[in-house]
């Protein structure tokens, strides 16, 4: 009898404690965070961004809710706390920020430092530790306040173009928690994509440069290739090599790192960095069809390396001299290796002062099954 | 009736105690000591878990049919033996309170935000007091069966994990002119290990636990070892040591930042890590739970088994209260670590000394 009692309170007490959520809520009454703008005006902060409208479907489809549209939202203050309470208290529902697709720093706040918004995040237990980070060279308000047609959002819209940006290793996708890392070990330096306005239109404009994480400076788009050939994951870039024998004809190369390795040594008291890098190109056309000799090729190749040699080793002159700042991280490859010299010495000097030799070889591997040396018999 | 385990539930036994709560701060606290060779320090710190192992194993082994209870009493006698099943009881009691405690604790400060601790404890408890009641069988076949999913789990999510981290920030992985710290870490490293004694309240069987207990248990030890240097190595290969040492639950705050998206809707791993965490919270509650009541039904014969775990519970529930903030569990759960050396170490070295002296292991 007393087993019976005992189960019953046992089977009471899980269908109370353990059957469903008591303070559930469902979809249709949470504000939804699809992106947060963070930016500083007239020396307040301001949240603004977007929230998910959650509405009821058409009669047809009774019972479902779908993201149809976003709205905008704008709040200030003098702390991250008090802009978040002008934020809650304008919010109709719970705030859920699980769901939010990118922070977009504007400039003027990104030059003062990012830093506390970033361990904000890491702490605050619904943001996604892998939230996408963007500066914008307009006010982070300005940039939500545009019509986009592309996307549902301009949430959606920047995280959307970054990722397949950075899938094909055209930009990088760095995260938060990346660069809470980055903070950590010390790195005083990293890279963030930088968006704009262009046309009209939400566009990625290249990288800024953060050092201590405050933003020191803007890298433009048509710069980026020696960067991404060194710290994007699989960089797939396109070169054009006009040809030798007829500078209006165009090779248009796909080129992909197949082995990548950075090495430091450290020489006289002096740093040195060096940089391997094997790529494979393939030929994806000619602006004009012309015959291409083996000579040609191995020509090819040779500008090819060339090319990319000098986009690396002006990227990287330009963190020495430009920055000062070591954003493609060669401090983690020296530490590695000389862990007591590092603790010894002032990094960012040295850095400045090193040697850096970049030896990138190429070799064609394909013609993207064209023939362009076929002989004609008719 | 005699409660008579096969070997394989014997591993896995080991691995339900051992494997717990730790786990989710492991990666920091050999980060914080060792740095990046913390795998040299964690393999230190599993061949001296077993040698423990096998010491327990072999006292078990020797005193067939018996638990330390019955074995001490024979080897050291009466008054000596209640000192130590109070000891074993006190230190397992408060293990299974304390584990729980902090559980909650940070089940609350990750998932489930407004949910009181006591709540959390409440349920925790309810759960295990219906396990203990079950007996040593049942709660090694939990063992069995939660063991192979918490294993196949982890495993997976550490490789998860590396597929998103960087190698660099695992290296150097070793430097010779750092093995005097990485020795020192072995300290921290053999903490996560806490559990393993277990093992003295395990009649073993003449038929059913033959010489092989000793692989088995061994293997074991070893396989936990491997699995904590796979996570610790998963762990700061995405957030690197000098990031990982400023978080508590750090193999949690790790899976955070990871976000496979080939994987579709389990693209973020935290929901099923959490699962499987609490998996293994739950066996080592159960079996210091048990171990502590089982102890204590041996000290107190009148009162019938089922009686004393369910006073046991209710003070353990009460006892889980006590501390106000997370530093004052923490400070318990450090004391418990050092009164391991009781349990683990002094204790079964002794009784090993006086078996060998007594020669209780020529007739094996």
């Amino acid at each position: 009898m007393i087993k019976i009692s005992r189960k019953l309170v046992i089977i009471i007490l899980s269908l109370i404690l353990l059957t469903g959520c008591w303070d559930y809520e469902d979809v249709n009454n949470k504000s939804i965070t699809i992106s947060i703008g963070v930016d500083r005006v007239n020396n307040m902060i301001e949240f603004s961004g977007e929230k998910a409208k959650i509405t009821a479907s058409s009669k047809k489809e009774e019972g479902k809710a779908q993201a149809a549209e976003v709205y905008k939202v704008l709040a200030y203050g003098k702390t991250f706390e008090e802009a978040r309470k002008h934020f809650d208290a304008e919010s109709p529902y719970p705030i859920f920020s699980g769901a939010t697709r990118v922070v977009v720093f504007g400039t003027r706040f990104a030059k003062q430092g990012i830093e506390p918004y970033l361990n904000r995040v890491d702490s605050l237990y619904d943001y996604r530790k892998t939230l996408l980070t963007v500066v914008s060279r307009e006010p982070a308000k300005q940039i939500f306040d545009l019509k986009v047609e592309k996307d549902i959002s301009v949430g959606f819209l920047i995280e959307d173009m970054l990722n397949h940006l950075s899938k094909k290793g055209e930009a990088l996708y760095p995260n938060i928690g990346e660069s809470l890392s980055e903070i950590a070990s010390g790195n005083t330096c990293y890279i963030l994509p930088y968006i704009g306005i262009e046309h009209n239109v939400i566009a990625y404009l290249g990288l800024v440069v953060m050092k201590e994480s405050k933003l020191i400076g803007i890298i433009d788009i048509k710069d980026t290739d020696g960067i991404l050939y060194l710290l994007s994951k699989k960089p797939i870039l396109s070169e054009a090599i006009p040809s030798s024998k007829n500078e209006n004809n165009i090779y248009s190369f796909r080129t992909t790192p197949k082995k990548r390795k950075i090495e430091a040594s450290y020489e006289d008291e002096k740093v040195v960095i060096n940089i391997n890098l094997d790529l494979t190109a393939e030929l994806l056309y000619q602006y004009y069809m012309e015959k291409i000799s083996d000579d040609e090729i191995k020509n090819m190749e040779k500008k090819i390396s060339e090319k990319v040699r000098n986009s690396i080793a002006s990227s990287i002159k330009k963190a020495q001299v430009e920055f000062k700042c070591d954003y493609f991280n060669f401090k983690k490859h020296f530490k590695v290796k000389y862990s007591k010299i590092f603790e010894k010495i002032d990094w960012e000097e040295k850095f400045t002062e090193a040697e850096v030799n970049v030896n990138v070889k190429t070799k064609m591997i394909n013609m993207n099954l064209k023939d362009p040396n076929a002989k004609k018999k008719f | 009736m005699k409660e008579h385990i096969t070997n394989r539930q014997i591993a896995f036994i080991i691995f339900g105690i051992v494997v717990g709560y730790g786990v989710i701060n492991l990666p920091k606290n050999i980060a914080e000591s060792a740095g990046t060779g913390g795998w040299f320090s964690i393999l230190i710190g599993t061949a001296i878990a077993i040698v423990f192992t096998y010491i327990i194993t072999y006292l078990g082994y020797v005193h067939k049919n018996k638990t330390i209870y019955e074995y001490s009493e024979m080897l050291t006698g009466k008054i000596v033996t209640s000192i130590f099943m109070i000891i074993y009881s006190i230190y397992f009691f408060l293990l299974a309170t304390m584990i729980t405690r902090i559980t909650s604790e940070t089940i609350k400060l990750t998932i489930l935000l407004r949910t009181p601790v006591w709540v959390l404890n409440l349920v925790f408890f309810a759960a295990v007091y219906y396990a203990v009641t079950k007996k040593l069988q049942v709660i090694a076949r939990i063992c069995e069966i939660y063991g192979l999913i918490i294993i196949i789990a982890i495993i997976t999510i550490c490789f998860g994990i590396f597929s998103q981290g960087k190698l660099i920030n695992t290296r150097p992985f070793f430097v010779l002119e750092d093995i005097q710290t990485y020795i020192k870490a072995s300290a921290v490293t053999i903490f996560p290990f806490i559990g393993l004694e277990i093992l003295t309240i395990i009649p073993f069987n003449k038929k059913e636990n033959n010489k092989k207990v000793f692989k088995y248990s061994i293997f074991m030890i070893g396989a936990i070892g491997f699995i904590y240097i796979l996570v610790y190595e998963a762990c700061i290969a995405v957030m690197g040591v000098d990031s990982i040492i400023h978080y508590k639950a750090a193999f949690l705050a790790t899976i955070r930042r990871v976000d496979i998206p080939s994987l579709q809707f389990l693209r973020r791993l935290d929901g099923i890590f959490i699962i499987v965490w609490i998996m293994t919270v739950f066996c080592t509650l159960i079996l210091s739970a048990y171990g502590s009541i089982f102890l204590l039904s041996k000290l107190i014969k009148k009162i019938s088994f089922n009686k004393i775990a369910f006073f046991v519970i209710i003070i353990a529930f009460i006892v889980s209260q006590v501390p106000n903030t997370t530093a004052q569990i923490q400070t318990w759960l450090d004391y418990i670590g050092y009164s391991s050396v009781f349990t683990i170490v002094i204790i079964p070295i002794t009784l090993l000394i006086i078996t060998k002296v007594k020669k209780y292991d020529k007739n094996i």
